[in-house]
């Protein structure tokens, strides 16, 4: 064989070696725009309908249309309830958005239909979750070392146990914690509100009340970044979130005259009941393997036919604001009832 | 010429013949396959090794000598019957000539020789293969669809893959079957998930059949005999999974000749010994196999290390890391009588990668462990009550073990921490005990019955961890009990229909719920001449113990759970028809077409790669499969060369409402499959091997939908339907070539080469999109180059 003919043997070798990429045309996904819808339904607030129009990916330069209020339905129980549009003196909603304003008890059965020119129509359901009117929540601080609360004002954790009444099978269950911070030097308010996700291992009781096993808590779903950790109901769980501790510093400043500075925390909790369609969209995660072709994603979930999307609903209950005066000397609180 | 040729050989017929003092009745039916050209046929429980009387010895050494001293001019059936007539005399043994072949069957049996259609494959050129084996092809005359049977010999066919020869990757090469990841051992029959084959290795159950997450797999091809793959029509007395059936014969020892064989290849190399241990009574046949990976990156990691140890930055870190794979069988069989056989078997597999990472000032650093694999340990009694009537009775325990350990030495700028120590486990381990029954009952009836029970120990996670403020034993374990009942008639209506009715009742225990299951499993045959038949079955099967995945890949972290209360078993229908049909000039083909449901399969909804035990019912996706399409096989074969050309036509799709509110294609939903095989044996030093592959891309998640935004960075690609989008086309050629040399002392020598991908085509495995300039683009990304490899096998005889 030539020198020529080895040469180009080889650089043929090589460049079958390094072409470790195939082209692909995105036009293969196709031409159609898709309508996309996220709603969250919240009984007695304003319920707003992100409706957004998608395009395909190879055709990514082409303008999607606008979604009006004549071409959405939305249906609950059968009677269809008015859409509205906001206008650009609505408080705290852009204008455009289309949204309802409705009271939904639960059970109700709500339906959002939608259809444009040059996408599939969609369709999408769900139920108003339970109302959570009845709960409790035994409250108690406790020593991030120890474990146990000893008196010696080092307060870390406080543990938070939430007993449901008798609740349908499968209706999920979720929890937020959330922390206000004033501080009355300088009046400054440091943040009205913040969700603090739970520090440590969450604790699984039996049905008869004793601790079954320390499981961690990063198998509960945590929905996405809200950090709201969901359970089923079925189950009760015991959460630690992490305490802040009212506090006053004092020192000197460059003038030689003392600051005062006092940290004022109050605490509260947010109880939800998701429907089922809430619950799954946001307990999508992503499967680290999908990046090399190792695994499926898992965050393709809708219940929005022929788009995508969620349609969900949720109900919400609040304790009120609360601070350390609630705990006792042996940092048990009195139980939040409702 | 061509007489000689013949005089050569004959000429050292008189060593053959004369060859020790007691000729067995295998070695004088080589005897006269050396001096007629013939071939036999039989059923492996014939006792061939029986030493053959004076009468039969003397006519086959005085035809031979005969045909030397050129008293017969030519070969006749009249010698060729006065030969067989005195070797079989008062052996209990019958025969019949068939042109070429000689079929022998057991005095007085049932079963005719005009029933069965042979295909013959012989080895004369080899030592381990000079015995003649016979696979006698049931495929046309059995009621069941989707049957195949490989013998041996067609691993080592001229292709060897990372230089070994493989079970499930040739399997991979039958019609309705896709291998899934490219190079990894999946198994997807029909449509599956590819955790729903039941893989039996002499009876027993595996849980895990890959080492190195499935690029070889368990199965030592140096021991294997045959293998049955079912992937529709299943017998009553399969069950416990979804798909498909793969059952690994390994062949007893030698009872007569030790022997054996060593190969060493490019990352792994074997050792092979059998023989008798009481002659014609008792023998062995031990095998293990290993591979040196680490062999070559200890040393070159060490070298490292040392250049690195003169470094004198504060923060120079060293690592090192291993892999190796071992397994090992061994089996010892021994007959009580000729009809009376006890089986004793031990398998294992393991497989260790090791990974330490240290700063050399400090001693701060990671040691981490990982081992998993197989234990198998069975005994089996084979006994012939009657002629009509034998029994196969097997008691075994088989597990599949994973563990991890992580040792984490820490510090600060200020103080040593506490050590860090992590350990994960997680395991299976079956007990159970197996009584099956075969009765010829009449002429017409053939009844299969028996039963089998297994006790299940799931330990799904046994971790423990010293965390910086807590330490604590995580344990999850489930026991499960499984019985199962089946009964099953083959009948034969007439001279051309065969018709198989059986059931299967299975029991399920598991705390909190008892599940009971009865499954069909019905096959039609009918074959309007010998050269074809037509046939049709109906099956159902439940899949009670779940391996639960977090990747395409079979990684060790994989866990099995059983059904409970909550998770329901899973379940299939499958219903298939085919015509098969015999060609002149040595061609078979096959048409098969199947329909396939599936319920309660599970998808895993998570990101973790040890996937979660707490809540493990509501961490994995419960939904169903269906599965259709058609298979066609055409086959040519005659002693040295066997071409296959093997097409499939099949649509895959999967409904899971917690992932999507409508059905979508399955991964490997390939369209089109077509895999074409040719290989041949030029002459008895040098055979070749070619194979290609092509199949419909697989199907991948990609964005689809392009959300615009005012705001040039707040455009979002989304995803919107799960495997929307079918990769480029696969195909690879794949060439073997097998060398054979004869060494001085005897033995068999043989070199391989392989080329797995031979024009390097860089098959994609994902596809990725990204934004350039605001404008998506995407791609799709291969990994796997051509690989050469080579190895070298001797075969030896003492």
């Amino acid at each position: 064989m030539s020198f020529r003919a080895c040469r180009g043997i080889s650089y043929i070798f090589l460049l079958l070696l390094t072409s470790c990429e195939l082209p692909f045309d995105l036009k293969t996904l196709g031409d159609r725009d898709m309508l996309k819808l996220y709603c969250e339904v919240v009984s007695g607030d304003t319920t707003v309908l992100d409706m957004d129009v998608l395009v395909p990916v190879g055709y990514h330069e082409r303008t999607p249309v606008k979604v009006g209020p004549e071409d959405v339905v939305m249906t609950v129980d059968g009677k269809e309830v008015e859409i509205r549009v906001a206008a650009d003196d609505d408080p705290n909603l852009e204008p455009g958005t289309l949204y309802v304003r409705e009271n939904f008890p639960a059970g109700s059965q709500m339906c959002v239909k939608a259809s444009i020119e040059g996408a599939d129509p969609i369709e999408a359901k769900t139920v108003m979750p339970l109302h959570l009117d009845d709960y409790r929540l035994e409250m108690q601080l406790t020593d991030i070392v120890s474990g146990s609360y000893n008196g010696d004002n080092v307060r870390d954790m406080v543990r938070a146990r939430l007993i449901l009444p008798e609740v349908a099978e499968g209706t999920h269950v979720g929890i937020q914690y959330v922390v206000r911070h004033k501080t009355d030097s300088c009046g400054v308010t440091l943040f009205d509100e913040q969700v603090l996700q739970a520090v440590y291992d969450v604790t699984e009781f039996s049905s008869d009340g004793n601790l079954v096993a320390g499981v961690d808590f990063s198998n509960l779903t945590r929905l996405g970044a809200t950090l709201t950790y969901v359970w089923n109901a079925t189950d009760e769980y015991e959460f630690l979130f992490r305490h802040l501790t009212d506090s006053v510093s004092e020192w000197k400043d460059e003038n030689g005259e003392t600051v005062t500075w006092s940290s004022d925390y109050h605490f509260k909790f947010r109880i939800f009941a998701l429907s089922e369609e809430y619950y799954q969209y946001h307990s999508r995660t992503t499967n680290e393997f999908f990046e090399l072709g190792m695994a499926s994603p898992s965050y393709t979930y809708t219940n929005v036919h022929g788009g995508t999307g969620m349609f969900g609903a949720i109900s919400v209950a609040e304790t009120p604001w609360m601070d350390d005066d609630l705990f006792g000397s042996d940092g048990t609180a009195g139980k939040e009832e409702k | 010429m061509k007489r000689i040729l013949f005089i050569f050989i004959l000429a050292f017929l008189p060593l053959a013949v004369h060859a020790g003092p007691d000729k067995t009745l295998k070695s004088q039916m080589e005897v006269i396959h050396e001096i007629f050209g013939v071939n036999f046929v039989y059923d492996s429980s014939l006792d061939l090794d029986r030493i053959a009387g004076r009468a039969g010895n003397d006519v086959v050494k005085k035809t031979a000598n005969d045909i030397l001293s050129s008293r017969h001019s030519r070969l006749d059936r009249e010698s060729l019957e006065a030969c067989l007539a005195a070797l079989f005399k008062d052996t209990g043994i019958d025969y019949e000539i068939m042109k070429k072949y000689i079929v022998l069957t057991k005095a007085g049996s049932k079963k005719k020789p005009k029933d069965y259609t042979i295909f013959i494959e012989e080895q004369r050129d080899t030592i381990d293969e000079s015995r003649i084996t016979a696979i006698i092809d049931r495929r046309r005359n059995a009621a069941q669809t989707g049957l195949e049977r490989i013998d041996a010999s067609a691993f080592k066919r001229g292709f060897a893959s990372l230089s070994a020869p493989d079970v499930l990757k040739t399997l991979q090469a039958v019609t309705g079957v896709s291998g899934g990841t490219e190079l990894m051992n999946g198994l997807y029959v029909h449509g599956g998930t590819g955790n729903d084959n039941l893989y039996l290795y002499d009876g027993v159950p595996v849980y895990s059949v890959s080492h190195l997450a499935g690029l070889y797999s368990a199965f030592n091809t140096d021991v294997v005999d045959n293998v049955n793959f079912f992937k529709s029509g299943f017998p009553a007395s399969y069950g416990g999974r979804l798909s498909s059936v793969v059952e690994v014969n390994t062949r007893d020892g030698s009872m007569t000749d030790y022997m054996g064989s060593f190969t060493i290849g490019l990352i792994n190399g074997s050792v092979q010994y059998e023989g008798p241990i009481v002659k014609d009574r008792t023998s062995f046949n031990v095998a293990m196999r290993r591979s040196w990976l680490d062999v070559l990156t200890v040393p070159g990691l060490a070298i490292y290390r040392a250049m690195k140890n003169n470094s004198s930055d504060p923060y120079n870190d060293q690592m090192d890391a291993r892999y190796a794979m071992t397994d090992f069988n061994a089996k010892i069989t021994h007959k009580v009588a000729a009809d009376n056989v006890l089986r004793f078997g031990v398998i294992t597999g393991r497989d260790v990668v090791k990974f330490a990472h240290r700063i050399i000032r400090s001693d701060v650093g990671d040691d981490y462990r990982f081992r998993w694999g197989n234990v198998v340990g069975y005994a089996d009694w084979q006994n012939v009550i009657a002629d009509d009537l034998h029994y196969d009775l097997k008691a075994y325990y088989t597990q599949h073990r994973s563990r991890m350990n992580w040792d984490k030495v820490r510090e600060t700028r200020y103080e040593r921490l506490p050590d860090l120590k992590e350990s994960w486990l997680t395991g299976i381990y079956d007990i159970g005990l197996k009584l099956d029954f075969d009765q010829q009952l009449t002429d017409v009836h053939r009844l299969r019955y028996g039963a089998e029970h297994v006790f299940h120990i799931y330990r799904p996670e046994q971790s423990w961890s010293t965390a910086d403020l807590s330490s604590g034993l995580m344990s999850a374990s489930y026991f499960g009990t499984e019985t199962a009942f089946y009964a099953e008639d083959e009948m034969t209506l007439g001279e051309k229909v065969t018709a198989s009715v059986g059931l299967r009742d299975v029991l399920f225990g598991v705390k909190g719920r008892v599940y009971n299951r009865l499954e069909p499993r019905v096959a039609l045959s009918y074959r309007p001449s010998d050269l074809a038949a037509l046939k049709v079955s109906y099956t159902e099967m439940n899949q009670f113990s779940h391996r639960l995945v977090t990747s395409y890949l079979d990684l060790p972290s994989s866990v099995w759970l059983p059904s409970t209360a909550r998770v329901a078993p899973m379940h299939s229908k499958q219903v298939a028809a085919g015509i098969y049909m015999t060609l002149p000039f040595n061609l078979q083909i096959d048409l098969e077409g199947f329909y396939k449901t599936m319920d309660h399969i599970r998808e895993y909804k998570g990101y973790r790669i040890f996937p979660p035990i707490e809540n493990w019912e509501r961490t994995f996706a419960e939904g169903k499969g269906r599965a259709y399409g058609m298979e066609t096989s055409l086959v040519y074969n005659t002693v040295s060369t066997h071409a296959a050309l093997n097409y499939t036509l099949s649509w895959s799709e999967r409904f899971f409402e917690d992932l999507y509110p409508e059905w979508f294609p399955d991964r490997l939903d390939n369209r089109h499959r077509l895999n074409v095989s040719v290989s041949h044996r030029f002459s008895k030093r040098f055979e070749i091997y070619a194979g290609w592959n092509w199949h419909s891309g697989d199907r991948f998640t990609v964005e689809s939908q392009y959300l615009p935004s005012d705001d040039q960075f707040y455009n979002e690609n989304l995803f919107t339907s799960p495997n929307n989008v079918k990769m480029p086309d696969y195909h690879r050629l794949d060439v073997g070539f097998n060398f054979h040399k004869t060494t001085k002392r005897g033995n068999e020598s043989i070199w391989n080469l392989s080329v797995y991908n031979l024009y390097c085509r860089m098959n994609p495995i994902v596809v990725y999109t990204y934004t350039e300039n605001g404008k998506p683009i995407s791609a799709a990304a291969g990994m796997v180059p051509i690989i050469p490899t080579f190895s070298y096998t001797l075969k030896f005889k003492q």
